[in-house]
């Protein structure tokens, strides 16, 4: 197109430059013999012009009323030929004067109307069509308006973090397209999900939105409702009816990892999951709920149901959760004045010897005992077997309560399934080392739902964000090297180390090799997950939140449900 | 991409859409050509004014007024929404009349061949004041009032709420101008101008001068914040509007009004106007100022009183554009900066620039140069960055800059800084005319470069900003003014 353009501005440069002059010559009745030695220069000069003229500007012009626009554009070619180029070149030195310009005056009135002409000229061109005439298969030949797409499915730590490397890998390139496909329209940073349970953090404060990050990346929310590999497209639905057809040429899997109850339909209709915004507020609301429910019920018996709290999975997720939580009960008490220390009970169940299986034992055994000290009872070796109404199985044990969160296991997205490539025994996707998935030329996986080998240990990568963030990483740089047709890099992490909050201003760190826990640990938890959350404004809103929670007492207020509405009044006559 | 018109349509819509302003056109054509005639007639001057007359007599005059305005009607006639791009279209439509007639047409009616020369230019001076500032205008004015009174009709409510912002208007016109008009004070003060401008109420006495001076500009003032209200949203653009504003009122004031109050009736000699050169630098000056203070003081009253503008709320946090503005402006201003010293170099005046730091050499006058540079080139990424939407906008935009810039900067601060007197006499001009050419050249170039620069931002921001916000249908006739302004001050030199 831009070819095209600059062709027919030269063209129209030299037709234009031609019938100006003419008309001077007629109107002013020059002698003609005087013009010729310097006429091929002003042709030349006028074409060069009208070429610039259509390079620049004209793509840019139906804004302007265009005569005007040439006559400007006259005027400044007068300036740039008439009196800076041509002196210089015909030897005359500078002798950019008031009085040597006034004798280019008529040169001047020739521009002004050149300019006019070229403008009109290249108007009339494409009013009547002639310019599209003009293109030549060249022309099209020369700008490939095929673009190669990549489609990344899921965004969270993996799906965007690959987004926006490959967005700042790219740079100008203009002809990748990228889309986001998810969900939700927000990032939700995990690590920080236990607190806004724990209302220390407004949920929204840890969610910033997709569209904030990328400049070219287009973000589409909705889920995928089918993959065909074999025909490179995903069908998007999103909204109940709407079903977008994107095809690609690149697919990226991101779509993380949903909770697992191995089957178990009790323990999946009566327990809370704990890996969504949702999931967070409707946990906190409940917990609510029962601190107020208990206030008024007067049987001591149904006050402990309601008051037992048991969380099952000792991972980072559950461990930061009942920790927090534990926080939060005990510190709103005061408001309920019925209400008493020991009605409370706070149960960790896991399977394992110790809780936080990701740190060293001496630094889970750390944990375990601030916990304990602080009111949290841990039960090791142990499953949750069962539920019902008020009642929690733990092997052949029977508890009375209310409340019980699930974070026991996660399986990678179901969704993968229906894909049809090679799994591991979980459902994650077999990938090589170099992030392609195994069996595939165009596919990659990253996160949690993909099963990656780990060169560094000789395992599969954990499922954490540090990795899925280091996987994204190395994908972004393999998907630009493809794309440009070079040769894709060997996925490799050393694990820089974990931190879990284990309870109000307590933490275990263990960070390249060094262990330590307490005070210390709990502010370089604070200061290294501040950090790596996402745009300064929510880091600021983050630690508002925390400031404000250190001078307040706890928000026991409930957070707002989409599905609540406030109730109107009832019909006059009732 | 394509915007291929289909030729029917594009008709159509043409005819329908334009047509109708083929009768207030004419109307507005012949209404100012029968004022313009009787301004003229009051002079003893034949309507066509006597140095290259047409044969004929007062009815042609008005024919070829009609027909003026019929053009105007049809090409011009929608863009015009308000009295401002009234005006400027009006005398862009003056200016374009005056090469077409006297410059080609009456000539040749005389049976003469017109050479389009620098002569001729010359010798029609008094045309070009004539048909574009007089003529023009009041056609332009003429031609919003009649489509106004047939589009709008005026009810109780429109002129209460046009009231009420035509006395902000005044008052912050007003106030811009008294501003503006102190610092053209400075000048006329170091010139003696004061006795004579005393001399319309017949006094020679400086401090009537001044007061009539401050009288004049607080008047100048505030018709501009009345007739400009709705053009004036950003103090870049409003720029332009004031030097044009500065132009119509150097032929408006000294040329016309002054000499007739005196009278001498109106002097728009190419001699006259050459003798009050200085002041046609001092008009374009405290244009600029007027331009830019009415801008700021409407913006602080929009602000405070009318709506706080969330449109131009900054989606990316406060501060970032205007931040990237002057990284993107500076960066741009080393191609503009280097154009620019090309021209220096011929004419030897870096050791000049050096002199303003109380040095001399050749490459002590490059680096402050390029310091110089660097920093107007910031202001431009501060304050353009709005404006440079297309490569089109950029280099109009780069023009007048680079104009305003020769206006303060060889012609006001730097002899100010060097503790000469301003250099804005006809002479002194003419040697700075060199420093013209390359402020121009620097202008274009750092606009071209920072639209460049910019575009990998245009495409976030073409979906955030409105573009399409009012001035924009006006400010090719500014460009175009911008343009006349150097005609007039090349006639004027030679
Ligand atoms: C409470 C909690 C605390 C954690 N704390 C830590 C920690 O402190 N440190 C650490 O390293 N790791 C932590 N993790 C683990 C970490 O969050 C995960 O390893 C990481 O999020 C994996 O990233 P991902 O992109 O693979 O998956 P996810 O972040 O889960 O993202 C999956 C994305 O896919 C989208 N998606 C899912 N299904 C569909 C669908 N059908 N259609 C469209 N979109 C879909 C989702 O909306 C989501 O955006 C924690 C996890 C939880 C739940």
């Amino acid at each position: 197109m831009t070819r095209r353009w600059i062709q027919s501005g030269a063209l129209a440069g030299g037709g234009a430059a031609l019938l100006s002059l003419g008309l001077f010559i007629i109107v002013s009745g020059s002698d003609t013999n005087r013009l010729v030695p310097g006429l091929l220069m002003y042709l030349g000069l006028a074409v060069a012009s009208g070429a610039g003229y259509g390079w620049l500007l004209w793509a840019h012009t139906d804004r302007y009323p265009f005569a005007v626009m040439g006559v400007l554009y006259g005027l400044l070619s007068w300036v740039f030929f008439g009196l800076v180029l041509v002196p210089v070149f015909a030897g005359l030195g500078p002798r950019w004067n008031a009085v040597d310009a006034a004798g280019q005056f008529p040169l001047l009135m020739v521009y002004l109307l050149q300019g006019a002409l070229l403008a009109l000229a290249l108007r009339v061109l494409e009013a009547t069509g002639l310019l599209r005439l003009m293109a030549t298969t060249r022309d099209t030949a020369e700008h490939p308006t095929v673009t190669r797409r990549v489609v990344i499915l899921g965004g969270g730590f993996a799906g965007v973090t690959t987004a926006q490397e490959l967005e700042k890998l790219l740079g100008e390139t203009g002809d990748v397209e990228i889309t986001l496909v998810s969900r939700t329209n927000h990032l939700l940073f995990t690590p920080m999900l236990a607190e806004v349970t724990a209302g220390g953090v407004e949920a929204q404060h840890i969610s910033p939105p997709l569209r904030a990050f990328f400049r070219r990346v287009q973000v589409m929310r909705g889920e995928p409702a089918e993959i065909r590999i074999a025909e490179n497209r995903v069908l998007v639905q999103s909204g109940s009816q709407n079903i977008t057809d994107l095809t690609y040429d690149y697919l990226v899997l991101a779509l993380g990892a949903v909770p697992n109850f191995f089957g178990n339909t009790a323990l999946e209709q009566y327990a809370f999951t704990f890996k969504s915004l949702a999931d967070a507020i409707h946990i906190r609301n409940h917990v609510i709920d029962c601190l107020e429910r208990a206030d008024s019920e007067p049987d001591p018996m149904n006050r402990r149901t309601m008051l037992t709290f048991v969380v099952v999975g000792a991972g980072f997720a559950g461990t930061e959760l009942i920790g927090g939580l534990n926080d939060f009960v005990r510190g709103s008490l005061w408001y309920y004045k019925h209400l008493h220390n020991d009605d409370v009970t706070f149960l960790l169940v896991h399977p394992g010897e110790h809780i936080l299986p990701e740190l060293s034992t001496e630094l889970a055994r750390y944990a375990e005992k601030k916990m304990t000290d602080r009111g949290v009872t841990i039960r090791g070796n142990a499953r949750v077997t069962d539920a019902s109404l008020g009642r929690v199985s733990i092997g052949d044990e029977a508890i009375s309560s209310e409340t019980l969160i699930w974070t026991a296991g996660n399986l990678p997205n179901p969704l993968l399934k229906q894909i049809g490539c090679e799994m591991d025994n979980r459902g994650a996707v077999i990938t090589d080392e170099r992030l392609l998935v195994r069996g595939q030329h165009n596919i990659w996986a990253v996160g949690d739902c993909a099963s990656i080998p780990d060169v560094v240990t000789g395992k599969k990568a954990p499922p954490t964000a540090q990795y899925a963030l280091r996987e994204a990483k190395t994908l972004a740089y393999n998907l630009c090297a493809v794309l440009n047709g070079r040769e894709p890099m060997v996925f490799s992490h050393r694990s820089q180390g974990a931190l879990a909050v284990v309870g109000h201003q307590t933490a275990c760190a263990e960070v390249f090799g060094f262990k330590f826990s307490g005070l210390f640990a709990w502010l370089l938890w604070r200061g290294i997950y501040l950090s790596k959350l996402p745009t300064l404004e929510k880091k600021i809103r983050v630690l508002l939140d925390w400031v404000i929670d250190v001078f307040f007492p706890r928000d026991i207020t409930y957070a707002p449900l989409i599905e609540e509405r406030t109730e109107a009044a009832p019909a006059a006559g009732d | 991409m394509t915007s291929i018109i289909n030729p029917p349509s594009a008709i159509r819509h043409f005819s329908t859409s334009r047509l109708r302003y083929a009768l207030p056109g004419s109307l507005a054509g012949l209404i100012a050509g029968w004022l313009y005639a009787g301004l003229l007639a009051s002079q003893q001057m034949s309507p066509m004014m006597s140095v290259t007359d047409l044969p004929g007599d007062g009815v042609l005059h008005l024919l070829l007024s009609a027909m003026v305005g019929l053009v105007f009607g049809i090409t011009l006639g929608h863009q015009i929404t308000t009295p401002g791009s009234g005006l400027v279209w009006g005398i862009v439509m003056g200016a374009a009349w005056w090469l077409v007639g006297p410059l080609t047409l009456f000539p040749l009616g005389q049976g003469e061949r017109p050479d389009w020369s620098i002569a001729l230019a010359q010798s029609a001076f008094p045309q070009l004041a004539g048909l574009a500032i007089m003529y023009g205008a009041l056609m332009g004015l003429i031609f919003w009032c009649l489509v106004g009174m047939t589009e709008k009709p005026f009810s109780l409510k429109w002129i209460r709420q046009t009231s009420i912002y035509s006395v902000q208007a005044a008052i912050s016109g007003g106030l811009a101008g008294l501003l503006g008009g102190w610092s053209f004070g400075q000048w006329m003060e170091q010139v003696g101008f004061f006795p004579l401008v005393a001399g319309l109420v017949n006094s020679t006495d400086v401090a009537t001068g001044r007061g009539l001076h401050f009288g004049i500009s607080l008047l100048i003032g505030i018709t501009y914040g009345i007739l400009f209200q709705r053009e004036t949203r950003t103090p870049a653009t409003s720029i332009a509007w004031g030097m044009v504003y500065g132009l119509i009122w150097w032929v408006l004031g000294p040329l016309t009004l002054m000499p007739w109050l005196l009278g001498q009736g109106v002097q728009w000699g190419l001699g006259s106007a050459q003798a009050v050169f200085p002041s046609l630098i001092g008009h374009l000056l405290y244009g600029v100022i007027l331009g830019i203070l009415q801008a700021l003081l409407s913006q602080v009253w929009r602000i405070l009183f009318v709506d706080s503008d969330p449109l131009r709320r900054d989606p990316e946090g406060p501060g970032t554009r205007g931040l990237r503005g002057v990284l993107l402006g500076s960066s741009a201003s080393l191609v503009g900066g280097l154009a620019f010293t090309s021209i220096m170099i011929a004419t030897n005046a870096l050791p000049q620039v050096a002199g303003l730091m109380g040095m001399s050499s050749v490459v002590e006058g490059f680096v402050i140069h390029m310091g110089i540079s660097t920093l107007i080139g910031a202001a431009y990424g501060l304050f353009f960055r709005r404006e440079s939407q297309s490569p089109f906008a950029a280099l109009a935009w780069g023009i007048v800059y680079g104009m305003v810039w020769w206006i303060l900067g060889p012609l006001t601060l730097m002899p100010s800084l060097l503790g000469l007197p301003l250099q804005w006499s006809l002479a002194a001009v003419s040697a700075s005319f060199p420093s013209l050419i390359g402020h121009l050249l620097y202008g274009v170039f750092l606009a071209l470069t920072y639209n460049r620069l910019q575009q990998r931002y245009r495409a976030y921001q073409l979906t955030l900003v409105p573009t399409a916000y009012h001035d924009a249908n006006v400010s090719p006739a500014l460009w175009t003014l911008v343009v006349l302004c150097l005609v007039v001050i090349l006639l004027l030199q030679a």
